[in-house]
């Protein structure tokens, strides 16, 4: 290589950076399907990894919004289970999935507006506030479930292949997601109040709006996520969701978001790093790593990855 | 005379919180006609969990109110426990090592956690969110899921006891006093908590003082875990950031003791906030309220609490700007009958 191409990838540094999480997917999905011979991209495989990918990059795709305006929201197990538990327990007793499917929306999206409401109107910390909400949230949760542990709604849910309503679900929550994220006011109104509140208050911004619109983009991915749940498992419990949340956070980061938000973030992050994450899980698996081992290497490559995307704006005090 | 009454006012303050909330479940319980709360057993479980949540408080105190979040605490509990107990029990030891060992393990986790985080210069939740995933799963590993039992083992659970606990209590927020209140690394840390830069440009080192603070962190979460392994006889190793439910309950004892911090010191301030949860959870737990609804009213109570200690300050804004203006219409009144 010459002197002259290595300039030009210095100085294209930042185009590297924003290309580093696809490089890494596709490094990740090549390192597999050598390492497993072909089993990670066989067809059952495959099916098994969009299961497990699709929950992740819906409730991510959403996340987006709320990290762009530098709100980390850590409530979307809690979230995600208590739509899924007051969805399941319209659904039996009424014994209609369009009312169980409802309720799931209605339910994810006031929740929704709780934190919206929270962080913007009580100016709270939404990192701490949301980990106290996950918890308060799951609780009522168990008290909605009462005596029962499980709710089964298997004589209401009779589809048995999920595949279309799968690629619809994230096509298409993907494509509104995207084109509000990065053609209109709000997508850039997002980015432009993570990177600085005050400018952005200060040219007309509605801060409160734009959070508030934030969690309720966050709310539909976490909606059609408790919607899949149901479909797939056909039964709730209080751990529904479960970890999600953590899910969510580190394959927001492994997608290339910058965990402050602002103009840098990237609705692909959602989507790339829930890819990459699920292929990471999967092929570790399928290589007989054992679970511990696993979230060794992923706790490793977390920290790896947010170092090496935020080394182009390092600060001289310590990061808060 | 001044100083004395300032001294009995600052008492005063220290402890009418948990006096309150204490005299308001007392009244509610034998309105209910319940007798035992907060009295004989029913107190000592108080007071043990007083201990057990302070140390929580404590540890998430000293990275928060300086704006870091440590997201690694609870896994720090874990394997420092995990580690103090294996170590004691390869060695035959008794309660004493026990108690030291874990406590070494913890501040060398909390140091390691500090170092990674002063030297990659990464935001502290980032950093902290990927070692629990690290420091939980080597608990897993070393213990191969089963975690430490020490069912029966009376003689290494002491720290759960009377006086032991007590005792435990009072030497480390005693230590935490000192170290707060009496020493440099106390007013750098207050420094920095004040104004970042300002005290960076007046060359206070930050990262050593950072460091530190991890550390009394880990040490902090260690002191939890021994008294946690007392009164369960285990300790059980997470997966998948399970370990973040230890500091569920934190955040309350933290936010008193931020408010009782001026009175005092920040420490005492934070065991009296733990106080006055345990009284609450106890109280509530009394009055013959379902567990399952009890953690949603404990969570509304932290919400709420939270909520007001956030946004005290408008009160007192809305207060100023009423007189303001009251003074300005007097003084407009004035001048227009001159």
């Amino acid at each position: 290589m010459s002197k002259d191409n290595i300039k030009k990838i210095i100085l294209n540094k930042e185009k590297v950076m924003s290309a580093a999480p696809i490089i890494g997917l596709v490094l990740v999905m090549l390192a597999f399907a050598v390492l497993t011979e072909g089993k990670s991209i066989s067809k059952v495989n495959l099916k098994v990894l969009t299961n497990q990918f699709i929950m992740t990059a819906l409730v991510a795709i959403g996340m987006v919004y709320c990290f762009a305006c530098g709100a980390l929201d850590m409530s979307a197990g809690g979230s995600l289970c208590l739509s899924a538990i007051c969805g399941a327990l319209a659904g039996v007793k009424t014994g209609s999935l369009a009312v169980m499917i409802v309720v799931v929306i209605i339910v994810a999206m006031l929740i929704a507006l709780v934190k919206g409401l929270l962080a913007a109107y009580l100016t709270l910390p939404v990192f701490i506030v949301t980990i106290i909400l996950g918890s308060l949230l799951s609780a009522i949760g168990l008290v909605l479930l009462g005596d029962e542990t499980t709710l089964s709604v298997r004589y209401i849910v009779k589809i048995k292949d999920l595949t279309a309503i799968n690629l619809i679900f994230i096509i298409g929550f993907f494509l509104v997601a995207m084109i509000i994220f990065n053609y209109t006011k709000v997508g850039k109104a997002c980015k432009l109040q993570g990177g600085n509140p005050l400018a952005s208050g200060q040219s007309g911004i509605d801060e409160k709006k734009i959070i508030i619109m934030s969690f309720l983009m966050s709310g539909a991915g976490i909606a059609l996520a408790a919607i899949i749940t149901i479909l797939k498992t056909k039964t709730v419990t209080a751990a529904s969701g479960g970890s999600i949340g953590n899910d969510v956070l580190v394959a927001i980061v492994l997608g290339g978001m910058p965990l402050t938000g602002g103009p840098k973030s990237k609705i692909s992050a959602g989507i790339i790093g829930a890819a990459t994450i699920t292929i990471l899980n999967n092929g570790l698996s399928l290589c007989n790593v054992s679970n511990d081992m696993i979230q060794i290497v992923r706790g490793i490559i977390f920290i790896f990855v947010v170092f090496i995307t935020s080394m182009t704006y390092r600060t001289k005090l310590l990061p808060r | 005379m001044v100083r004395t009454k300032k001294i009995t006012k600052n008492f005063i303050m220290m402890i009418i919180i948990p006096a309150v909330v204490y005299l308001i479940f007392w009244i509610l319980c034998h309105i209910k006609g319940v007798t035992n709360f907060g009295v004989g057993t029913d107190l000592r479980v108080i007071l043990r969990n007083t201990v057990y949540t302070g140390f929580i408080a404590l540890a998430v105190s000293y990275n928060l109110t300086s704006g870091r979040f440590d997201f690694s605490i609870g896994a720090t509990l874990i394997l420092s426990t995990i580690l103090g107990s294996i170590v004691t029990l390869q060695l035959n030891l008794g309660p004493i090592a026990l108690l030291l060992f874990s406590l070494l393990f913890g501040a060398m986790i909390g140091c390691l956690s500090g170092l990674v985080y002063t030297l990659l210069g990464l935001p502290p939740m980032v950093v902290t969110l990927g070692l629990a995933m690290i420091y939980e799963a080597i608990g897993f590993t070393i213990t191969k899921g089963a975690g430490v039992k020490l069912i029966g083992n009376y003689k290494l659970l002491v720290w759960s006891q009377e006086p032991y606990v007590y005792l435990l209590c009072i030497m480390i927020v005693f230590i935490l006093y000192l170290a707060l209140n009496k020493t440099k690394f106390g007013i750098d840390t207050g420094s920095l908590r004040g104004g970042q830069e300002i005290a960076v440009n007046t060359g206070i080192n930050e990262k050593k003082n950072a460091i530190i603070c991890f550390s009394i962190g880990g040490l902090c979460m260690a002191a939890a875990g021994v008294v946690n392994l007392s009164v369960l006889g285990t300790v059980t190793p997470e997966l998948g950031l399970g370990s973040a439910s230890y500091m569920a309950n934190a955040f309350l004892p933290m936010f008193i003791g931020n408010i009782l911090a001026k009175y005092f010191d920040r420490n005492t301030g934070v065991i009296m906030g733990a106080l006055t949860q345990s009284i609450i959870f106890a109280g509530i737990g009394k009055l013959g309220v379902p567990s399952s609804w009890q953690s949603v009213i404990t969570g509304m109570i932290v919400l709420v609490f939270f909520a007001y200690s956030f946004n005290s300050y408008k009160i007192v804004e809305f207060k100023m700007f009423k007189e303001k203006k009251a003074k300005a219409e007097a003084a407009l009144h004035k001048g227009s009958v001159l």
